[in-house]
């Protein structure tokens, strides 16, 4: 890679991984497997860099990268983002003070326990908020499909809210 | 959670792991990965011109090549010994792992050691073969994925070289990989999927003899899709959850899933019941072929409360067998990795506090009657005898 360009791809690392990052983390629920995809994904980056710096889209290409990685891992590893974690959510026990923090924790190991393909969306949709034609566009399938995988990830979030609302309620 | 726009506050908010820094020299890991790749193909090249110009004989007798004992000659990664554990002997042992989603290791039986092995491998039963599946994605031409077999020793020794690919028509992704293999190791089920990403159900389904190196379709019953499948303790015919394709793909608070044999001319047998929706995951027979270990996934109270659970259903007689036990971790979530250990004991890789373990899960009653540490972060894991190891690799068995 010419030094220019090195130079270039340096500065984009260190300012866009933390929102990678962040990014990585809601779809695998892992902080060494979300390291790992946005690795795969610079690296995939980096070898296109002169490419995709000439349309002045690098983070559109590795967050693309990324999504899709994760849209198609089903097939190989349906269940890994249900399997892999390297340290359990912790989860707030002191609700009287923080019950809001709480709620937020809950969300994250909610999430994790979407079908995977459902949490994807549900991130690209309510966390990047993203429309649904641009969902459908950076994974490759309808706006239909999008909107029903929302929708029954919606659907899924708020019975396991309720279930672990219920689990607390009967501790209380 | 009253409405999306309340879940897009929630998300805005959501408190991030401390520890969730990009790794520490993340741009020079990028280029070195980079570099990697462009050196691999260099050396691809290199290779292939050479053969070329050394002629196809010598190459393909492999005159020459010393033959005395292993000699890992593409690779030298291993997984780090200190992170290997030893439970300190006994009759199974971990046969290969993922490590995450991109790291597979496979057991050289000859050494005891873990190597690094290119693809996503699955060791057959016999312990002499192993089908492999390389998926690569590029962001401008879509995925890139091929199926192939290779003698086990030569793959640990040769890499990609030792794989003969397999031709399927179709796009073939190995998933659910632990029930692939027929359980005398000749064969294996090859699954071929639409390029549709949404499709859960298998395209066409072939059956890959080893020895003979055919490929031959198993008809896939009329109007009928088939979610899961694993091969019937005879080696020879399969179980499979069946449902109609115009119902999709289910929904996800039905309660039961239909089990069906299948022969190779796609007729089903008389229908079996289990427990779960149309995501329930076949694993494999037992060792004696009466007990058939399945995962799914509970979404009403009926079935026990929402989570992970696995179970058994007795083939000779279609009736569940108890106990379901949960595989939900501490942390919420739930593991899948599932082996048999014996006809009465289930091996399964779990979470426990922060720490992973290996479990031995009693189908009697449930109970855990032994726990131990392992690997952290397996994603699939692979379960065969101890035996024949060598002496300094004993102790790896559980």
């Amino acid at each position: 890679m010419r030094a220019e360009y090195e130079r270039e791809f340096r500065e984009f690392v260190d300012t866009q991984s933390p929102a990678l990052l962040r990014v990585a983390y809601l779809l695998s629920g892992d902080v060494h497997l979300a390291q790992d995809l946005v690795q795969s994904a610079l690296a995939a980056c980096a070898r296109r860099w002169h490419r995709i710096r000439d349309r002045d889209q690098p983070f559109a290409y590795v967050r693309k990268a990324l999504y899709r990685s994760q849209y198609n891992a089903w097939r190989t590893r349906a269940r890994r983002p249900e399997s892999v974690v390297a340290a359990p959510p912790e989860h707030d026990t002191e609700r009287d003070h923080a019950e809001d923090v709480a709620t937020r924790r809950d969300l994250l190991a909610d999430l994790a326990r979407l079908p995977y393909r459902q949490r994807l969306i549900v991130v690209l949709r309510y966390y990047e908020d993203r429309p649904e034609a641009e969902v459908a566009a950076v994974l490759g399938i309808s706006t239909g499909g999008v909107r029903s995988q929302a929708a029954r990830g919606i659907a899924n979030l708020r019975r396991l809210r309720a279930a672990s609302e219920n689990r607390t309620e009967a501790f209380r | 959670m009253k409405d999306e726009r309340e879940l897009v506050d929630e998300f805005r908010d959501i408190p991030f792991p401390p520890d969730l820094l990009p790794v520490h020299d993340a741009a020079d890991s990028a280029l070195r990965r980079n570099n990697v790749v462009r050196g691999r193909r260099a050396l691809i090249a290199v290779v292939a011109v050479s053969a070329l110009f050394i002629g196809g004989s010598m190459w393909l007798n492999r005159a020459g090549v010393p033959s005395s004992g292993p000699s890992p000659s593409y690779s030298s990664s291993y997984f780090p010994e200190a992170e290997i554990p030893r439970p300190g002997g006994g009759p199974m042992v971990l046969d290969g792992f993922a490590r995450g989603d991109r790291d597979h290791y496979l057991l050289d039986r000859r050494t005891g050691r873990y190597q690094g092995v290119p693809y996503l491998t699955v060791p057959s039963p016999d312990q002499r073969t192993v089908l492999v599946n390389e998926l690569t994605q590029d962001q401008e031409t879509g995925i890139h994925t091929r199926v192939g077999v290779a003698d086990r020793e030569e793959y640990l020794d040769e890499g990609p070289a030792a794989v003969t690919w397999i031709e399927t028509g179709g796009v073939t992704f190995l998933n659910e990989p632990e029930n692939l293999w027929s359980p005398d190791g000749a064969k294996a089920l090859i699954p071929v999927y639409t390029n549709e990403p949404m499709a859960q159900n298998f395209a066409k389904l072939f059956r890959y003899d080893v020895a003979a190196g055919t490929m031959t379709e198993i008809p896939l019953p009329a109007g009928k899709g088939i979610r899961s499948v694993t091969w019937a303790a005879d080696s020879n015919t399969y179980l499979a959850t069946i449902g109609d394709l115009s119902s999709g793909p289910g929904d996800p608070g039905t309660d039961t899933t239909e089990l069906r044999p299948l022969d190779n001319n796609g007729a089903m047998g008389a229908a079996m019941t289990l427990q779960g929706n149309w995501r329930t995951l076949l694993h494999r027979v037992s060792p004696d072929g009466r007990y058939l270990l399945y995962e799914f996934r509970a979404n009403s109270e009926s079935q026990g409360g929402i989570g992970g659970y696995f179970a058994t259903i007795d083939l000779t007689t279609g009736l569940k067998s108890t106990p379901i036990v949960n595989i939900d971790w501490d942390n919420g979530l739930y593991g899948q990795n599932l082996a048999w250990y014996d006809a009465n004991t289930i091996a399964r890789y779990s979470w426990i506090g922060a720490t992973p373990k290996l479990e031995l899960v009693s189908l009697t009653d449930g109970t855990i009657l032994r726990t131990m540490d392992c690997v952290s972060s397996i994603g699939t894991m692979y379960v065969s005898p101890s035996a024949g190891l060598p002496a300094e690799a004993a102790n790896l068995g559980f």
